[in-house]
């Protein structure tokens, strides 16, 4: 049998197999190219600029009398930083180069019609964007080792968690995105959902700080998690309800967010 | 014979708009089917349930024996889809658009370097496979997607408009070579607007219009059916030819009005000029011509084509 007609022997009702998932992130490795830049430079520049600034510079002043973090101001906002720019990452992929690919562009039209499917390319798009923000990740981690942040073993597992972040944002934007015709809303998701999350998820200072309101809402969010996880992992200080909690919250957003997307791409594609 | 595709009484509805209305039709396998029909009458709509991205809304529909509701991914495997706009990745390489291509229908790195040099080869690329999509011409982006549809050696290839915007050599060259794929077995449907097209490259066609078909044949059959085996075309210095219509009527004489000539359909046209000439009618310009689908579809439709 050739490999187009194991393919065609193929059950049905298989909506999803691992090798339509291999060959998707296959292609898009090959297509990378300058894509490297990006990752480079959120892995690397990021961390340096914002540990230097923030970590350094503001930490003195934050270090100056005895602070009631615990730790030093840069062990505690770099776990923070790595999370929260996992979130960056993610709802930025999830808007202007997802609607690349399934409207402007159309890579993903032209792949709907080979054996790949639609869970399949939902799956991998999601997962691609997290694969790619990985890379960043362990980079970023080897930053924030490098400022000798890291303080338990259980620091290695920082980049993973940090993708989870990334994909609990990607996953239910890129089903918004599967659903919008333009991009004119994009720029108030940026400005509205994650610059605010980005400032209000305990990255820089502890989310019991805030009003009241506003701190149950922090918990609410996916990047609060993330950012907890990452700090628990960094300071070895693990807690194994509030680790599943901090695991199991943003795994929902990313579930949720993937049959979302599954059903936009069929909605925007597949009428 | 068997059948690589067969739809009956198919139907596809967009909310409340109804764009194919129950049409019907089988394609043999090996040879090539044509949809033949103005803007919006339904084709691209019809070939996406054929390629199983569009759920069918009411009849049925079998591509290559498999219902393509519950049989997609089996159906895409030996499908090999030319969709209307090049939708090529400018991310890669010409060669890299086959290669990433194959890689998705499971054949090997190795077939798939080798089935892409072919490719670039039978689609006249081979010198550009190194290059960027971007620079490449309108007609070489074309023959570049034609030869992204034949990655997996498709039993049946699906073709919407692919000669559309391109020049008469680039058309030349790209029936050249879907006359190729039909020597070798290859099942081909292909929607167009030109009339020409379908009269070089079809067993048989449909003419479809407002999401119906309005006629069905081989290119001779629809012309003798639907029209006369000559057209004379007459050109008046004033644009139309007050006797003209009457003398048409009493000798028997089917005509049609266009914005700038008058069509007369006859079987003999050297007889109908000069009976009419006998008769008065004096035109500027005359030109006598084979019936084309052309004239089958203004008989069909009492509108051209392409306006
Ligand atoms: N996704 C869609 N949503 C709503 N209406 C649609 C959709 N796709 C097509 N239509 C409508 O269905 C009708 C048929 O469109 P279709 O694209 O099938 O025509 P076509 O014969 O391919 O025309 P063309 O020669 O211009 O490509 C048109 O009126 C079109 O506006
Ligand atoms: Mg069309």
């Amino acid at each position: 049998m050739t490999a187009v007609e194991r393919i065609a022997a193929q059950s049905a009702e298989t909506s999803f197999s691992r090798s339509g998932l291999l060959h998707f992130f296959e292609y898009q490795f090959v297509r990378l190219r300058t894509g490297w830049r990006g990752i480079v430079v959120t892995g690397v520049f990021t961390p340096v600029l914002f540990l230097l600034v923030m970590g350094l510079g503001l930490g003195e002043l934050v270090d100056r009398d005895a602070n009631e973090l615990g730790t030093s101001y840069l062990n505690y906002i770099g776990p923070g930083l790595l999370a929260t720019t996992a979130m960056q990452w993610g709802s930025q992929q999830a808007l202007w180069p997802t609607m690349a690919e399934i409207r402007w562009e159309g890579g993903y039209k032209a792949a709907l019609v080979t054996p790949l499917t639609v869970a399949e390319l939902a799956a991998g798009h999601i997962g691609w964007i997290s694969a790619r923000f990985f890379m960043a990740g362990v980079l970023f981690s080897g930053v924030l080792a490098g400022f000798g942040i890291a303080q338990s073993w259980w620091f290695l597992l920082t980049p993973l968690a940090a993708t989870l972040t990334c994909a609990a944002f990607a996953a239910p934007i890129a089903a918004f995105t599967s659903l919008q015709g333009n991009d004119h809303l994009f720029p108030l998701i940026m400005r509205f959902v994650v610059i605010p999350l980005l400032l209000f998820s305990g990255a820089f200072f502890p989310i019991t700080n805030l009003p009241a309101v506003l701190e149950w809402i922090a918990r609410l969010t996916p990047s609060w998690h993330g950012v907890e996880l990452c700090r628990d992992l960094s300071s070895g200080d693990l807690a194994l309800g509030s680790t599943a909690l901090h695991i199991l919250y943003p795994l929902a957003f990313v579930l949720v967010g993937y049959i979302g997307t599954k059903a936009g791409i069929k909605k925007t594609l597949g009428t | 014979m068997t059948t690589a595709l067969s739809a009956v009484d198919l139907r596809k509805s967009f909310g409340d708009f109804e764009a194919v209305k129950g049409i019907s039709f089988e394609v043999p396998t090996g040879q090539t089917f044509s949809i033949l029909g103005p803007n919006g009458a339904g084709k691209s709509s019809t070939m996406k349930m054929v390629t199983t991205v569009s759920p069918v809304t009411s009849g049925s529909l079998t591509v290559l024996g498999m219902d393509p509701t519950t049989n997609g991914r089996a159906i895409r495997a030996r499908l090999g889809v030319v969709p209307q706009e090049d939708i090529l990745d400018s991310e890669m390489t010409v060669r890299e658009n086959l290669v990433m291509y194959s890689r998705y229908f499971g054949i090997s790195w190795a077939d798939a370097r080798t089935k892409a040099d072919e490719l670039l080869k039978f689609v006249q690329l081979a010198d550009r496979a190194g290059d960027k999509v971007e620079p490449l011409s309108g007609g070489m982006k074309r023959r570049l997607t034609i030869a992204r549809a034949l990655v997996n050696d498709p039993s049946l290839v699906l073709l919407d408009e692919p000669t559309t915007g391109l020049d008469p050599q680039a058309r030349h060259l790209l029936w050249d070579r879907l006359y190729q794929l039909k020597e070798q077995g290859v099942s081909l449907l292909l929607t167009t607007h030109y009339m020409d097209e379908a009269e070089q490259l079809a067993d048989r066609l449909i003419i479809m219009d407002n999401g119906t078909i309005s006629a069905e044949g081989s290119p001779t059959q629809l012309i003798a059916e639907h029209c006369s085996k000559e057209v004379v075309e007459l050109r008046f210095d004033n644009r139309t030819s007050p006797e003209l219509q009457s003398v048409a009527e009493q000798s028997g004489l089917r005509i049609e009005n266009l914005p700038d000539r008058t069509l007369v359909y006859a079987d003999d046209g050297d007889a109908a000029l000069s009976h009419l000439a006998e008769q008065g009618v004096h035109p500027t310009g005359t030109l006598i011509r084979r019936a084309t689908l052309e004239d089958v579809f203004l008989a069909l439709t009492g509108r051209s084509l392409n306006e």
